[in-house]
């Protein structure tokens, strides 16, 4: 009995190693240029960039750079300044939100195909 | 027979009662529960028959929707249970040789775990949804690990009371 329980520790162990590995793999081989950096302003999409160009746009008196992968606000107008302060979105699910000036800059994977309306099996 | 009927009146019992304890409200998903009813379900595959646990497996989500009056947690009930059913038929013949009970126990959670989510994703038609798969795939391989754990002790009494009973 006491090599069955080490067995379904081991099995335990595993099953928890695999739902921590697979993320985690994913998000390491998951390529730079899949991602896109899209920029809102008051909810409606006003440009995408794929993270792989280098460009500054400038939307609603703030100023997104995107460059080496990562796109970041560098100078804007709103009063509390924030949004520089916010930490670079280099990954699928960053963002960067200016309140006062309604810009987001949100970071998504592949933007190609159908999007919302893909349905699994 | 009865024997099956009685583990069913446990296996909703036990469900009612985790659907009590508040544990769902850390998950923005209906019907996440620890899944000790499986307990249940597992004891009469063991002790009474396959069928029985069938029953079981098919009944139980359907008294829940009774109580609870949602549909969508019973789709995610039921395609988890019937998962998790297949997984324990398939892997009651490693019981004794390769696993414990705990071990069984934990293949079936992390089915009923994808069963589940599976249903959510095509009710909502949400695929980002897989996203949650590794966090419940860990945490029901636990919770089915303590529920077989659990099975561990009280098998061996059951089986006596069992053994009686027929006699």
């Amino acid at each position: 009995m006491k090599k069955l329980y080490r067995n379904d520790l081991i099995l335990n162990l595993i099953i928890i190693l695999i739902c921590i590995a697979v993320p985690i793999t994913l998000s390491v081989t998951s390529h730079d240029e899949d991602k896109t950096a899209i920029i809102s302003v008051d909810g409606v999409v006003a440009r995408e960039i794929p993270l792989t160009r280098n460009e500054d746009v400038c939307f609603e008196g703030v100023f997104i750079t995107v460059n080496d992968g990562k796109a970041s606000v560098t100078n804007a107008d709103c009063p509390d300044g924030l949004c520089m302060k916010m930490k670079e979105a280099k990954n699928v699910g960053d963002s960067i939100i200016c309140v006062p000036n309604k810009v987001s800059v949100r970071i998504v994977g592949h933007t190609d195909g159908e999007g919302a309306d893909v349905i699994a099996g | 027979m009865s024997l099956c009927a009685v583990f069913l009146a446990a296996s909703v019992i036990i469900s009612f009662v985790e659907s009590m304890s508040g544990i769902n409200g850390f998950i923005p998903l209906p019907g996440v529960r620890l899944g000790f009813c499986n307990i249940a379900v597992m004891a009469c595959l063991f002790l009474v028959s396959s069928t029985g646990a069938f029953a079981i497996a098919v009944i139980r989500p359907l008294f829940l929707f009774l109580f609870s009056g949602n549909p969508v947690s019973l789709a995610m009930s039921f395609c988890g249970g019937m998962l998790s059913f297949l997984s324990l038929v398939v892997t009651k013949k490693l019981y004794g040789r390769v696993l414990s009970f705990a071990g069984i126990s934990c293949i079936s959670a992390v089915f009923h775990s994808i069963g589940q989510l599976a249903a959510a994703m095509m009710l909502m038609s949400d695929v980002s949804l897989v996203c949650y798969l590794p966090v419940f795939v860990a945490a029901s391989s636990v919770a089915g690990s303590v529920s077989g754990s659990v099975m561990n002790i009280i098998m061996p009494r059951l089986s006596k009371i069992q053994i009686t009973e027929v006699q």
